[in-house]
């Protein structure tokens, strides 16, 4: 019989006509079933749709509306929002809609590049710690705890006056005090698995020891390292734009979110241009929310120990 | 690390001076910071004046590295001390509330506004704030601790700092209460379903009861490591906090440093934050321990 593979709780209740006429119980994937949580989840599928809208937006709009980003326009200097300029101008008549997509590239390149350099150095360190022990294990733990008790802005702030700030050199700094949590998930993962008696068989039909990391313990722990990963997308995103908005992360005239509120600050200060800081942000908000959002869902979906629930 | 600049700690001045300043000088300039030496040397010569209250001298002003700190410490003392006593007092509530009403309107709405607070970008909060509260309405001043064009004194002047405060203190005060509100809840359900409530329940204890006496007793314990290392965070967040509001202190310091390879100043301040980061990482662990009789630190 089938059903007996089945965990309970996951068999559809039939009615017993249907189970005359012959129908029988669905059997899921793992994979299918954290994509029903994660949809049945209703803030997170909100997260997921104002994502994917302002990712194609910041995709395709600069195809649609050919200006430069940093064309100046004297006569345009300072316009609130109209139908010409939908989010206003700035004090170089800049339009903002433009420098906001743009900018918005920028923000969400870094975001992804972060948690693609993070994930590797901690899955690639996590991996080893945990299949490894012993001393290795030891040493790469006391790392963890170097890299958790840096004050992560700080540091990131003094890295970036040393090296002076580029795309690689922000994405690079943010990353390497970003890495820990994934690393500990990771371990941690690996440490339970190991034991189980899967691996001990493949052990015993003489897999390789990177066969059994790649094909056994990898995939079986792929579920918190993906929710922290995108919890981590969002703290990457929110440093580089509090860095852009400390003035040492991307340099003029680039635009992003962070640094545009910072050209903003004296103008929504003393001359109340409300527009230059409302719509930057709003979308760095939104951005953030909404990976907040999908983060939680995934969580939902993917990790019902409840492993990420600390220390994101 | 810190002295690994390219161009060097100098690099500033040799731009804005170019033509300016001749390369005897230079030379000159760096054998006095004592710039011309190794790396290791500087810093170990360093380190033995870090022990000895000797924090180095400030490129940029001159003046005693531990002096500026001290002048700037208040400040951020206040405003952080603040903002964790305002967190305390509100997140305490909210996160009892949304637990014991778990799945009410009033749980979701909490929730939401929790997930809002984790979300919102500090800086653009803030800036929103002055843009109503001091711009569009005038009720409060947008920049400083003090109004330096009345030299208030007693209340007058207690007031005017308050009025100073208020926002930077709530911006600092709602992103932290929003993130610990979370853990509240969170702890406070993990409680809720254990054996001995239904117990309590059973016993006829009053709902109020049980859930101070029994609930947040036992959930306290991890809120207390929780809140402990939420201290370091409050202080990074006051890099932007004192940035927007342009408070005189340590964050603001700081970001000044940081713009001008100040590094005596940057290294001084960057002691003090991992200092923190540790001291409350070991409180976090001696409360753990006083509170919970189970671990012993051994």
């Amino acid at each position: 019989m089938k059903e007996s593979r089945v965990r309970t709780s996951e068999i559809p209740i039939l009615e017993h006509e249907e189970l005359a006429k012959g129908a029988r119980p669905v059997v899921r994937s793992p994979w299918q079933n954290a994509f029903r949580h994660f949809f049945r989840h209703r803030l997170a599928v909100f997260g997921l749709v104002v994502l994917i809208l302002i990712g194609l937006s910041v995709a395709i709009g600069p195809l649609l509306i050919r200006t430069d980003p940093n064309r100046i326009v004297f006569s345009q200097m300072n316009k609130p929002p109209s139908l010409q300029h939908p989010m206003g101008t700035d004090e170089l008549g800049r339009d903002q809609l433009v420098r906001i997509l743009y900018g918005g590239r920028t923000t969400l390149m870094v975001g992804l590049a972060c948690i693609m350099v993070s994930v590797t150095l901690g899955v690639t360190l996590g991996s080893i710690a945990g299949y490894s022990g012993g001393m290795i294990d030891n040493g790469i733990m006391r790392l963890v705890d170097v890299f958790y008790s840096l004050p992560s802005l700080f540091v990131v702030i003094i890295l970036m006056t040393l090296i002076g700030p580029g795309f690689w050199t922000i994405v690079i700094s943010i990353s390497i005090l970003r890495w820990m949590t994934t690393s500990r998930l990771v371990r941690a993962c690996f440490l339970s698995l190991k034991e189980r008696e899967f691996v001990t068989a493949s052990h015993a039909l003489g897999m390789s020891n990177t066969g059994i990391v790649l094909r056994h313990l990898l995939p079986n722990s792929i579920g918190p390292v993906i929710v922290s990963a995108t919890l981590n997308i969002a703290g990457a995103i929110l440093t580089e734009s509090t860095l852009s908005f400390l003035g040492l992360g991307f340099q003029p005239p680039q635009a992003t979110w962070g640094r545009m509120l910072l050209e903003a600050t004296k103008a929504v200060i003393q001359y109340g241009q409300w527009w230059r800081v409302f719509f930057p942000g709003l979308m760095l908000f939104l951005t953030i929310l909404s990976i907040n959002f999908i983060g939680d869902g995934l969580r939902d979906a993917l990790d019902p120990a409840g492993m990420t629930s600390h220390r994101n | 690390m810190l002295q690994m600049t390219p161009g060097g700690p100098l690099a500033v001045s040799e731009n804005i001076g170019s033509g300016r300043i001749t390369p005897e000088q230079l030379e000159h300039l760096r054998a006095n910071y004592g710039l011309d030496q190794p790396l290791y040397i500087r810093y170990i010569n360093w380190f033995k004046n870090f022990i000895r209250g000797d924090w180095g001298t400030s490129f940029n002003t001159g003046r005693p590295v531990l002096k500026m700190i001290l002048e700037r410490l208040p400040t951020t003392l206040l405003l952080t001390g603040l903002a964790y006593l305002v967190m305390l007092i509100l997140s305490f509530p909210v996160g009892i509330i949304s637990s014991v009403r778990q799945y009410s309107l009033l749980d979701y709405v909490l929730t939401s506004l929790a997930f809002i607070g984790i979300s919102i970008p500090s800086f653009w909060f803030g800036l929103l704030l002055l843009y109503f509260f001091s711009f569009k309405t005038g009720w409060l001043p947008a920049f400083g601790l003090t109004d330096v064009s009345q030299a208030y004194t007693g209340i007058a002047h207690l007031w005017d700092m308050a009025r100073h405060l208020l926002m930077p203190v709530s911006v600092l005060a709602l992103i932290d209460t929003a993130a610990v509100t979370r853990y509240i809840r969170a702890s406070m359900l993990e409680i809720v379903h254990q054996d001995y409530v239904r117990t309590a329940r059973a016993k006829g204890l009053s709902e109020r009861a049980i859930i101070l006496k029994h609930v947040l007793r036992n959930a306290t314990i991890p809120i207390v490591t929780v809140l402990t290392l939420r201290i370091p965070d409050l202080f990074l967040g006051t890099v932007v906090i004192e940035t927007i509001f342009a408070l005189p202190g340590m964050g603001n310091l700081f970001i000044m440093s940081a713009d001008l390879r100040d590094y005596p100043v940057l290294m001084g301040i960057l002691v003090i934050a991992a200092l923190l980061v540790i001291l409350s990482n070991l409180l976090a662990d001696v409360l753990y321990a006083a509170l919970d009789p189970r671990i012993r630190i051994g």
